[in-house]
């Protein structure tokens, strides 16, 4: 059974991954390329930064390259998988719900994996490589990494929960497009280490929104800034996290689904 | 005179049309109240962090990173490029053609009702920041001329990134890719002045620092008159240039257009 539904899903994926190049072979270089330019970006606000004599106190240049390796890995799963979360209500909004609904495949599971941008997540990978190399990798704890590769994943999947949230608002107002912009804007969180924040602000994205383990938690865990206790610590909160966005999903999901009426059944 | 003046007319009552559609669904002006502050907030945050080591004015550039913030969110110009690819990936844009105005027309009128509609935002909060920073009444005009013309440049580069479209249908690349080269050139990811010499020479050979870095250094005073003049006769060569350029894919881009819905 549990075969069969990955066989579909593998099937899906090929289309959504072949497609892209296929038609928008142009396009889709151009994407490469943009992200890349927006990596040299990066760096280069914190070199400027570091040749003003502004300091991240307690972070060393290096260490920032770790940061921002994790900032890219983050931006490129989010980009390439669940960022379309945030664009699930076009199929709320333009009455195409039922026909999904048919499907022997979840249809947020479906929308998602067909959505998919292999492209995108290599060129993630590729340039997170890069930059722990800049970074000197020798500062990089091997037993932490593959606890902050695990956080930077759930810490994504939790946004595209909560950005599935935020597209079930269409149920009830109709056109949503606006949240792409929101979708777009909390990338400022992943942009810089959120340790700038104060106290307060930092307990409400580290328990509430959990935009703090996007890739400042992790960037802590490979660089030993915390204990591997706390990091399990952290990465137990960023699951009932999690297990309580998901619920709140599942939730709204439901009432959504009471009100949703279309023409395409 | 008299076509200019039919003009008007249609262009008038489309305006209206698209301001009374945009008001209908306020939730991405009541979006921005929300996501605008917000990014603030980040970069006060980060800018007070990094001001306790070190003894640069760390007030200019939190109202610096802010102004960008406003500057740059202030109406949504990617929409311009966005609505233009689902025209032509839809094949409405034949729709469009047969009508008795030019493509530009709708795309201006459009754009007219966002800065209507989103000025309630914008305008306040840049009156806020000259009280805050003192600025002069005389800089506070010469900023109104300087964003005017920006506004200008920044829908016609918008509009052109649009029109590729009608070569290679989906531009998200493209997209990405000017914003990429606007974040550069723009001023928008480090201010320009901090940026390597020959860095900042390059950033002359695109549009993107008339629309943002030049009105925000007239904001905050930073210009001299000569500058600002040359900066001024720059921003209307670039609008020369775009609005050329745009009538020239234009032309190419029809020769290749395929569409069913007309």
């Amino acid at each position: 059974m549990c075969l069969k539904r990955l066989k579909k899903i593998a099937r899906l994926y090929k289309i959504s991954v072949f497609s892209g190049f296929q038609y928008f072979k142009a396009d889709t270089i151009m994407e490469l390329i943009s992200e890349v330019i927006f990596s040299i970006g990066n760096i280069l606000f914190w070199y400027c930064v570091t040749d003003m004599g502004y300091e991240l106190s307690g972070w060393s240049l290096n260490q920032i390259f770790v940061f921002v390796a994790y900032s890219e890995l983050f931006f490129s799963l989010n980009s390439s998988i669940l960022g379309v979360c945030s664009r699930f209500w076009y199929i709320i909004y333009s009455g195409n719900l039922e026909v999904l609904l048919t499907k022997p495949i979840d249809c947020r599971l479906r929308f998602v994996v067909l959505n998919m941008k292999l492209s995108t997540l290599i060129n993630g990978i590729i340039k997170f490589v890069v930059l722990l190399m800049i970074a000197n990798y020798s500062i990089v704890s091997i037993r932490g990494f593959l606890l902050s590769i695990l956080i930077v994943v759930i810490a994504a999947i939790n946004l595209g929960v909560i950005y599935f949230i935020f597209s079930y608002a269409s149920f009830w107002i109709g056109k949503m497009d606006p949240i792409n912009e929101v979708a777009d804007s909390l990338t400022i969180f992943n942009k810089y280490p959120l340790v700038v924040l104060s106290k307060i602000a930092k307990v409400i994205f580290t328990y509430i929104l959990p935009f703090y383990f996007f890739s400042t938690f992790p960037a802590e865990v490979v660089l030993e800034k915390i204990s591997l206790k706390n990091g399990i610590y952290g990465c137990s909160t960023l699951c009932i996290t999690l297990g309580i966005w998901m619920l709140i999903n599942n939730l709204i999901w439901r009432k959504g689904l009471e009100r949703y009426e279309g023409i395409n059944g | 005179m008299r076509d200019m003046k039919e003009l008007m007319v249609k262009y008038k009552a489309l305006t209206t049309i698209y301001i009374k559609q945009f008001y209908k669904y306020p939730i991405p002006l009541f979006i921005k109240l929300i996501y605008v502050p917000v990014e603030a907030f980040i970069y006060i945050f980060l800018w007070n962090y990094l001001g306790k080591s070190s003894s640069v004015d760390i007030n200019y550039m939190i109202i610096y990173y802010i102004l960008i913030g406003l500057i740059k969110s202030a109406y949504p110009f990617r929409h311009i490029s966005i609505n233009i690819q689902r025209d032509v990936m839809e094949g409405s844009i034949s729709n469009v053609l047969v009508r008795p105005y030019p493509y530009i027309l709708p795309e201006i009128e459009r754009y007219t009702a966002w800065i209507f509609l989103y000025s309630f935002i914008f305008i306040p909060a840049i009156i806020f920041v000259i009280i805050v920073r003192n600025v002069s009444v005389y800089y506070a005009i010469l900023f109104v001329l300087s964003f005017a013309i920006g506004n200008m440049i920044q829908f016609l580069v918008w509009y052109n990134v649009g029109l590729i479209a009608l070569k290679i249908e989906r531009i998200r690349g493209v997209l990405l890719g000017v914003s990429a080269l606007m974040s550069f050139t723009s001023g928008s990811l480090v201010p320009l002045f901090l940026l390597p010499q020959w860095m900042e020479q390059v950033t002359y050979l695109f549009p993107f620092r008339y629309y943002m870095y030049f009105p925000l250094q007239t904001m905050l005073g930073e210009i001299s008159m000569s500058d600002y003049m040359v900066s001024l006769a720059l921003s209307f060569v670039w609008c020369v240039i775009l609005w050329g350029l745009s009538a020239v894919q234009l032309r190419s881009g029809m020769s290749k257009l395929q569409a069913n819905c007309a």
